[in-house]
C-alpha cells in the first residue's frame, strides 16, 4: 500500500542503470527535506541471473550500512510505509536505462516535420536503436513493408498529419504497417505508437486490433511549426516499461509498490534540468549532460523548455559503437604520455568487453577520461544539430555520470567537462557526485517540493564558476585583465593571456566580487553586458579558461604534451 | 558479489539452447546423436516484397471479375513459374509468379507477395545428442567434455581437429606457426599482433583460430574472415591463462566444436570451444561469489589474463592505484606478487 507522495517523510530512489543499480535515501527533518545517504552495486539483469533483484538487495544493503537507517526487513523485502520505530520508508521512485538494445523504427509524412519530431522522441530513450524509415526515398509500397520487417523493431512510432491535417497518407502508412505486423512471428511483432492527426487514432485502434499492441498519443506536430512532444514522452515510456517488465525479472513486483511509476533515467534528468532553467530565467539558460555506461544524455533547457539528445556512446559497453565510428587518434590526442596512447586501442576494446571494470592504474584512467572527453564533445555536437545551437553558453552545467563523479581529484572531472563540452562565456558547473537527479525528477511530479530542497542542500557539488571569454587573438596575447575581491582587503590582480587555463581558488560556499576589463573584440559572455559581478566558490575555485573555441592541440607531439600536462596542474587533476 | 562464472573446465555437462530466428522445422527427433556442423532446423526469414498487378500485367480492365483471372487466395505458397493468373481466351495470357513465394493478399487485382529466399539452417554447434525438441522453435543439445568460455568471437561456426600450436602461455601466434599439416584444422594460438598470422589461417585452410588475443587494429579483419575465430582473454597482447593453456596441451588432436557467436550477456550465449569427451560430469555453476579461496582472473590491467587465488576481501573501500575507490580483493598468483584489485576487475574461472 502506498502513501499519498504529498505526506511522505522518507522516500527512496533507485535507478537501475547498465551497469550499476543505485539507491538513494532522503528523509524529512523540520519540513525540509534532505539527502542522507547513496549506495550502490553490479546491476543483475546480465545472465546468469535476468533478473533486477539480486542488485537492488545489495545496493539496500549497502545503503541500510551507510545510512544506519533500517531499510530491509527480515524476509528481505523493502519495509513500506515506513514503521513506528522509524524503519523503512514512505515512498518509492524508480528510474531506469539498463537493458538489452530496444529497435524504435520511426515514420513520418515529412522528414523535417513529423518524421524529424518522431525520431527526436525515441531517440530520448536511453539503450535504444533508432531507424527512421525515409519515405522519400521509398516511395513505393513493398520497399516501405521491406524496409519496416528487415529493421526488425520493437517499436513503431508513427507520426504525421497536423491535427486536422493529412489523412489519407497517414492511412496508406498504416496499411503498411498492419502488413508488416502480419509478416512478423508473434513474438516479435511490434508494438505501435500513433503520435499523429487525431481524427485517425479510432480508425487505427480498429485496425491493430489482433494484429498488434497498439497505443495512441498526442499529436507529436499538432501544427508544423508546433512540436509537442509531452504525450508521446509518457506514452514511449509506458511501452519502454512494459518491453522491460518482460525482459527483467522482478521489475514488475518493483512497480507495483513504486509511488509513480518507473521512467527512463533521461526523462527524470529532463525534468531538473527543465526545472533549474526556471530558477536562472536568462536566456542562457542550463545543460545537464549524464555520462552513462550505455549512453550520454545531453539536455538542454531555456525557461522550462528543454531539448534533449541521448548517443549510444558511452563509457561502458557504449565504447563499441564509439570506437567503430572514430579514429583512435580522436582519443589519443589527449593523452600525453606515449605508453597510454600506444595502450589506448586495445585497452579501451577491452573495457567494452567488461563494462564494470574500473581504471586500476593512472594509465587506464588517462585514457578513458580521454574517451570521456570525445564522447562529451562528440554527443554536443550531436545536440547543437539537433537542439539548432552554435555554441555552448549555459548559466550552469550539470554533470552526472561515474566517469565524471568519480575521479580522484575534483580538477579531472572539471578538465574533461570543459574539453568536452567546451563552454563559452560563465558557468557554473556542478557535479551530481551521487547521481541524484534522475531520482528527484521521478519524484518531482508527485511532489515538487523535495527536488527544490534537495538540489539546494549540499547534495549537489559545486565544482567551480568557470569564465571563458570569446576572443580572436594570438597566444600569448593579453585578452582580460581579472580583479578578484575576496573582500577583507584581499585582491587578486592578474592579465589573462589567450591560450591560458586559470584558477584562482574560492572554495565551496564562500564568494568573491570579480571585475574584468576585457581587450577590445573580447566578449566575456554573450548573454551578460556587465564586467563585474559576484561569483561563487567551488572544489576547483574560479577558473578563467582563455584556452579559445574550438578547443585546438597543439600539434606537434612534445608540445602537446606539455601543453596537457600544464592543464592538468593548473586544476590540480 | 555475485559475479558470472566464465569455464575452462575439462569435464562437465554441456548443455545448449539452439532457437530458430522464426517458426520453422525442426530436423531431428529426441535422443538423436547430431554432429557439430549438422542442421538441427530450418526456417524462412521474412523476405522482399513484390507488388504484382494482375489486371495490368494482364491488359485487362479493372472491371473485370477477379475470380475469372485467379483463384489464388492469400495465405498459398507458390514456387517460381506457378500461375497466378490468366485469361482464359483462346489466345491465353498468363502471370507467373516471379519466385517462390507467398501471397501476402490480394485486394483491388494487385496480390502481394513475398518472395521466399533459401530457407536458413540451424547448425547444432556441438557434438551431442538431443534431449529437448520444442516442435517449430528449438532444441536442446547435450553433450559431456571440455568447455572452454572465450570473451569474443566473429560470428562464425566450425569443428574439427584440434591443433594447439602454442608451445608456451606467453608464445605469440605467427605465420610460423601455421603449416600445410594443420589443412582443416581448429588452431590453437596465442596472442596475435599481426596480420599475417592470419592470412596464414586463410592459405592453409584453417577450420577455426582459438587465440588468447588480438591487437583491436585486426578487428575489422577478422570480422571478415570465413572461419570462426575466438579470443579467449580480449584485446592485446595478452597470453593465454594457465587453465586454458593446459586443456589444449590435453586435447590436442581430439575433436573440437567452435562457436564463435558475440558475447550476449543478457542472453548468457558465450564464445566457446567444445571438445566431447567419454564419460560424466555435473553441470557447471553458473554465478558465483569472489570470496577467500576463489579462482579468478583479472580482466583489465595490470596483469590482464593472470590467474590466481583470492586471499583477501578488504574491508570497507580501498584506494586503488590510480586513485580511485573500491571494493577490493587481494590476489595470490605463482608467477607475480599478491595484488590488490577491484573486485569489479575479476571474473570466477572454473
Amino acid at each position: 500500500m502506498s502513501i499519498p507522495f504529498t505526506k511522505v517523510s522518507s522516500f527512496l530512489g533507485i535507478d537501475i542503470g547498465s551497469c550499476n543499480t543505485r539507491g538513494a535515501l532522503f528523509d524529512q527533518v523540520n519540513g525540509q527535506y534532505h539527502f542522507l545517504s547513496a549506495a550502490s552495486a553490479p546491476t543483475s539483469i546480465i545472465h546468469p541471473f535476468r533478473n533486477i533483484n539480486d542488485g537492488l538487495l545489495q545496493a539496500l544493503l549497502e545503503l541500510q550500512e551507510s545510512s544506519a537507517h533500517a531499510l530491509l526487513d527480515d524476509t528481505s523485502h523493502l519495509i513500506l510505509p515506513s514503521l513506528a520505530d522509524g524503519s523503512g520508508v514512505d515512498g518509492l521512485v524508480v528510474t531506469f536505462s539498463a537493458g538489452d538494445t530496444l529497435r524504435i523504427l520511426t515514420l513520418g509524412l515529412l522528414q523535417d516535420y513529423s518524421a524529424k519530431s518522431a525520431k527526436k522522441l525515441a531517440s530520448f530513450i536511453p539503450g535504444c536503436q533508432v531507424i527512421s524509415l525515409d519515405l522519400a526515398g521509398t516511395p513505393r509500397r513493398v520497399d516501405q513493408l521491406d524496409a519496416i520487417i528487415s529493421s526488425e523493431p520493437d517499436i513503431i512510432l508513427l507520426a504525421g498529419g497536423t491535427d486536422h491535417g493529412a489523412i489519407n497518407a497517414i492511412q496508406q502508412l498504416e496499411d503498411v504497417i498492419v502488413q508488416a505486423c502480419k509478416s512478423f512471428p508473434p513474438e516479435k511483432i511490434p508494438t505501435v505508437i500513433f503520435a499523429g492527426n487525431p481524427t485517425l487514432v479510432e480508425e487505427m485502434v480498429d485496425r491493430f486490433q489482433n494484429v498488434a499492441r497498439f497505443f495512441a498519443a498526442s499529436n507529436i506536430r499538432p501544427e508544423v511549426n508546433r512540436e509537442d512532444l509531452t504525450s508521446g514522452m509518457e506514452v514511449l515510456a509506458q511501452v519502454v516499461r512494459e518491453k522491460r517488465t518482460r525482459q527483467f525479472e522482478g521489475f514488475q513486483n518493483l512497480q507495483k509498490i513504486c509511488s509513480t511509476p518507473p521512467i527512463p533515467t533521461s526523462y527524470g534528468l529532463d525534468r531538473i534540468i527543465r526545472y533549474l532553467s526556471m530558477r536562472y530565467p536568462s536566456s542562457k539558460g542550463v545543460l545537464g549532460v549524464d555520462l552513462g555506461g550505455t549512453a550520454t544524455t545531453i539536455i538542454s533547457a531555456q525557461q522550462g523548455v528543454s531539448e534533449m539528445s541521448v548517443t549510444a556512446y558511452g563509457s561502458g559497453t557504449g565504447l563499441k559503437p564509439f570506437l567503430e565510428n572514430h579514429t583512435y587518434e580522436q582519443v589519443t590526442r589527449w593523452l600525453p604520455d606515449p605508453s597510454a596512447i600506444e595502450a589506448a586501442p586495445d585497452y579501451l576494446w577491452q573495457k567494452s568487453l567488461h563494462p564494470q571494470a574500473v581504471p586500476a592504474t593512472t594509465e587506464t584512467l588517462d585514457i578513458e577520461q580521454a574517451a570521456a572527453r570525445e564522447i562529451l564533445h562528440e554527443s554536443m555536437l550531436t545536440h547543437f544539430e539537433q537542439a539548432g545551437f552554435r555554441q555552448a553558453s549555459f548559466e550552469l552545467i550539470l554533470a552526472s555520470g561515474s566517469m565524471l563523479t568519480r575521479t580522484p581529484q575534483p580538477g579531472e572531472a572539471l578538465l574533461m567537462i570543459l574539453d568536452g563540452i567546451q563552454p563559452v562565456g560563465i558557468s557554473s558547473i556542478i557535479l551530481d557526485k551521487n547521481g541524484l537527479s534522475s531520482i528527484l525528477g521521478a519524484a518531482a511530479p508527485i511532489n515538487s517540493m523535495i527536488p527544490v530542497q534537495i538540489i539546494d542542500s549540499s547534495a549537489y557539488t559545486n565544482l567551480a564558476t568557470v569564465i571563458s571569454p570569446i576572443a580572436k587573438a594570438k597566444p600569448g596575447t593579453p585578452i582580460l585583465r581579472v580583479s578578484i575581491d575576496y573582500g577583507q582587503s584581499s585582491v587578486t590582480r592578474l592579465d589573462i593571456k589567450m591560450g591560458s587555463l586559470v584558477a584562482f581558488p574560492l572554495p565551496p560556499g564562500q564568494t568573491a566580487n570579480i571585475i574584468m576589463e576585457p581587450a577590445r573584440g573580447v566578449v566575456i559572455d554573450p548573454f551578460r553586458k556587465a564586467n563585474g559581478f559576484k561569483v561563487y566558490g567551488g572544489l576547483c575555485g574560479v577558473v578563467i579558461d582563455a584556452r579559445g573555441r574550438p578547443l585546438v592541440l597543439p600539434k606537434e607531439d612534445d608540445l602537446r604534451k606539455q601543453t596537457l600536462q600544464h592543464w592538468a596542474s593548473i586544476l590540480g587533476a | 558479489m555475485v559475479v558470472p562464472i566464465t569455464h575452462f573446465n575439462a569435464q562437465t555437462r554441456i548443455r545448449r539452447k539452439r532457437t530458430l530466428p522464426a517458426e520453422g522445422q525442426i530436423l531431428v527427433r529426441r535422443d538423436q546423436n547430431v554432429n557439430a556442423m549438422d542442421s538441427v532446423g530450418t526456417c524462412y526469414l521474412p523476405g522482399r516484397h513484390e507488388m504484382v498487378d494482375l489486371y495490368q500485367a494482364l491488359g485487362l480492365s479493372r472491371k473485370t471479375p477477379l475470380d475469372t483471372i485467379t483463384d489464388r487466395k492469400a495465405g498459398e505458397t507458390l514456387q517460381k513459374g506457378d500461375v497466378l493468373a490468366k485469361t482464359g481466351k483462346v489466345f491465353k495470357r498468363i502471370v507467373r509468379a516471379p519466385g517462390d513465394c507467398y501471397i501476402d493478399s490480394i485486394e483491388d487485382g494487385k496480390a502481394l507477395l513475398e518472395i521466399l529466399d533459401s530457407p536458413i539452417e540451424l547448425k547444432a554447434g556441438i557434438d551431442g545428442i538431443i534431449r529437448e525438441v520444442t516442435p517449430n522453435w528449438s532444441v536442446v543439445i547435450e553433450t559431456f567434455g571440455c568447455l572452454i568460455q572465450g570473451v569474443w568471437g566473429n560470428g562464425k561456426m566450425a569443428s574439427g581437429l584440434l591443433y594447439n600450436t602454442a608451445k608456451t602461455e606467453t608464445e605469440e601466434f605467427t605465420r610460423s606457426c601455421v603449416d600445410v599439416t594443420m589443412r582443416g584444422a581448429v588452431v590453437a594460438g596465442g596472442f596475435c599482433l599481426h596480420q599475417d598470422a592470419l592470412e596464414a589461417a586463410f592459405d592453409f585452410s584453417l577450420r577455426g583460430l582459438i587465440l588468447s588475443s588480438i591487437s583491436s587494429h585486426l578487428i575489422g579483419y577478422v570480422q571478415q574472415l570465413e572461419i570462426p575465430v575466438i579470443l579467449l582473454e580480449g584485446f592485446g597482447a595478452i597470453p593465454f591463462n594457465p587453465l586454458a593453456f593446459q586443456l589444449f596441451e590435453k586435447y590436442d588432436r581430439n575433436d573440437a566444436s567452435v562457436n564463435a557467436c558475440e558475447w550476449d550477456v543478457y542472453r548468457g550465449e558465450r564464445p566457446e570451444v567444445v571438445i566431447p569427451l567419454p564419460g560424466s560430469g555435473a553441470d557447471p555453476r553458473e554465478g558465483g561469489h569472489i570470496r577467500q579461496g576463489t579462482r579468478v582472473r583479472v580482466m583489465v590491467p595490470p596483469y590482464t589474463g593472470a590467474v590466481g587465488i583470492v586471499v583477501q576481501i578488504r574491508e570497507g573501500s580501498t584506494t586503488i592505484h590510480s586513485g580511485l575507490r573500491g571494493e577490493c580483493a587481494d590476489v595470490k598468483f605463482d608467477r607475480i606478487p599478491t595484488t590488490s584489485f577491484p573486485v569489479s576487475n575479476l571474473d570466477i574461472l572454473e
